[in-house]
């Protein structure tokens, strides 16, 4: 099913964030980015751009950025959902803290109670 | 036999709390420790050999409704004729060892500490420092108290007493059916092993609680289950299908998670509603393993702290999509993030005017981290 296709750099993909990843002052943990291969969703193609529940929030990341890491973004199109982009390859801490840096957000969360940072 | 009677006209009549007999339990096995090391011909500093630590092995047995008496029991491997002897020499020792203490009211030396530890808890019973008396012998020790009735230990009205003792690692045998609490010490050397018999695990209802306390029972291989309690308000219901869990809770330690790092252990425990695929990217569970390494973490690291007199702030605590859990720090423009994964390593990263990525981190890289941090410098 995947095409294996780079992304051009002036496209740009989405991540949805748990409510336990943003931060007190609303930024993003690098926790979020922190995968084996990094799941994203390319924004020019998604029909939900907005969280998918209540409490979470959508970050987005230019591909430009991405490669400017050392990375590159694969369209890897799933029956389920057309959109999905792989961001392949192991991060260190380091490049998941920069990927988090460079994230923006596209729709804020609102954290549910009960998982609130004390 | 150890037999220790407690005389004294002022002591009053009652019920005899939990946590003084375990204060008193732990001082005899301390005292009993350090003779037998001191009998053996071991130095006094250091950890226990494990030879001690079974020989000096005590079970405190036979809390009973309406007795005067508790009885010790040592370890099996300390019947025989050499390590009877040993015991018995111990014993005196620590006999003189007590009455010079108490005499003196000084001492110096793990043996002197020991029997120090054990005159406090004699002492806090009696409150006013009544007459001890030790009959010793090489087969039990056996507690007396002439004033006191050990009263039946109520789940309702014992609850708090209870409660400080498990989470000061005391208690290791439970018999709920008999409301029959054991306390057992020093299986290896100084630690406390906390643990709870197969037997007694078999009867203990996994959800107990007493009053705000709730005990988690933890399967494992061996012998023993654990029995884990490090807070009372937010531990879940233990899952029998994960790791067993031993370790002892310091009242330092106890001290520091009521207050300084309660908050992230709070969120920690919260970690647990998040089930496999929560973050909708495949993410692991945080299971227990995770989150009581993370709960120890984040203790530690606050006594660090404390102890190095820094200013650290509170850590941002997040979960890791592969089931374990982040911390992360920033202060003065500098950040430390530090996690724990599911088999416990640990990995730093320092990010500011530099940045480092520290695979399977030591507890000095973690100091040397949060050095960097609040200070701006490595040590």
């Amino acid at each position: 099913m995947s095409e294996n296709k780079s992304l051009p750099p002036d496209e740009t993909v989405f991540r949805y964030i748990h409510p336990t990843f943003v931060k007190p002052n609303g930024s993003i943990s690098s926790a979020a980015f922190n995968d084996e291969q990094l799941s994203v969703d390319r924004e020019l193609l998604c029909l939900r751009p907005q969280p998918i529940r209540e409490g979470w929030g959508t970050s987005v990341l230019l591909v430009e950025h991405v490669n400017a890491l050392g990375f590159h973004a694969f369209a890897d199109p799933q029956d389920h959902n057309p959109a999905h982009a792989l961001i392949p390859e192991k991060e260190s801490k380091g490049q998941a803290r920069q990927f988090a840096a460079m994230a923006t957000w596209r729709a804020m969360p609102v954290p549910p109670s009960g998982l609130e940072q004390g | 036999m150890i037999r220790i009677r407690i005389l004294n006209d002022r002591i009053p009549t009652g019920r005899v709390p939990l946590s003084d007999i375990a204060l008193l339990a732990n001082g005899i096995q301390r005292a009993m420790s350090a003779q037998l090391r001191r009998a053996l011909g071991y130095a006094e500093v250091g950890r226990a050999p494990l030879e001690v630590a079974n020989l000096a092995d005590l079970d405190l047995v036979a809390i009973e409704p309406g007795s005067t008496v508790l009885v010790c029991e040592p370890a099996l491997a300390a019947t025989g004729s050499r390590n009877g002897a040993a015991i018995a020499f111990a014993a005196r020792s620590l006999r003189d060892g007590v009455d010079r203490t108490r005499s003196a009211g000084r001492g110096s030396g793990l043996a002197a500490a020991a029997s120090r530890a054990l005159v406090s808890g004699l002492e806090r019973m009696t409150r006013d420092g009544g007459e001890v008396h030790l009959s010793i012998g090489n087969d039990a020790a056996e507690l007396v108290f002439d004033h006191m009735v050990l009263d039946h230990v109520r789940a309702d009205d014992t609850a708090d007493e209870l409660a400080k003792v498990i989470m000061c690692g005391k208690v290791s045998r439970m018999d709920h059916d008999a409301l029959t609490i054991w306390v057992k010490h020093s299986k290896h050397g100084a630690r406390t092993k906390v643990g709870i018999s197969a037997e007694a695990f078999d009867k203990i209802d996994r959800n107990l609680r007493w009053g705000n306390a709730q005990v988690t029972a933890v399967p494992s291989a061996g012998k023993n289950r654990a029995l884990v309690v490090l807070d009372p308000s937010w531990i879940e219901q233990a899952d029998p299908t994960e790791a067993p869990y031993y370790r002892e809770v310091s009242k330092a330690e106890q001290r520091i998670s009521d207050t300084r790092a309660k908050d992230a252990l709070v969120r920690i425990a919260s970690f647990h509603e998040l089930k496999r695929g929560w973050n909708e990217y495949g993410a692991e569970p945080i299971g227990r393993s995770a989150r009581l390494d993370a709960t120890v973490l984040a203790v530690q690291v606050e006594l660090m702290a404390e102890r190095a007199s820094w200013q650290l702030p509170p850590p941002f605590v997040s979960p890791t999509t592969s089931g374990g859990v982040q911390f992360e720090w920033e202060f003065d423009g500098r950040a430390v993030e530090l996690e724990t994964d599911r088999s416990q390593r640990r990995t730093l990263l320092l990010a500011g005017d530099v940045q480092e990525d520290i695979e399977n981190a030591t507890p000095w890289d973690i100091f040397s981290a949060l050095h960097w941090l609040v200070l701006g410098t490595r040590p």
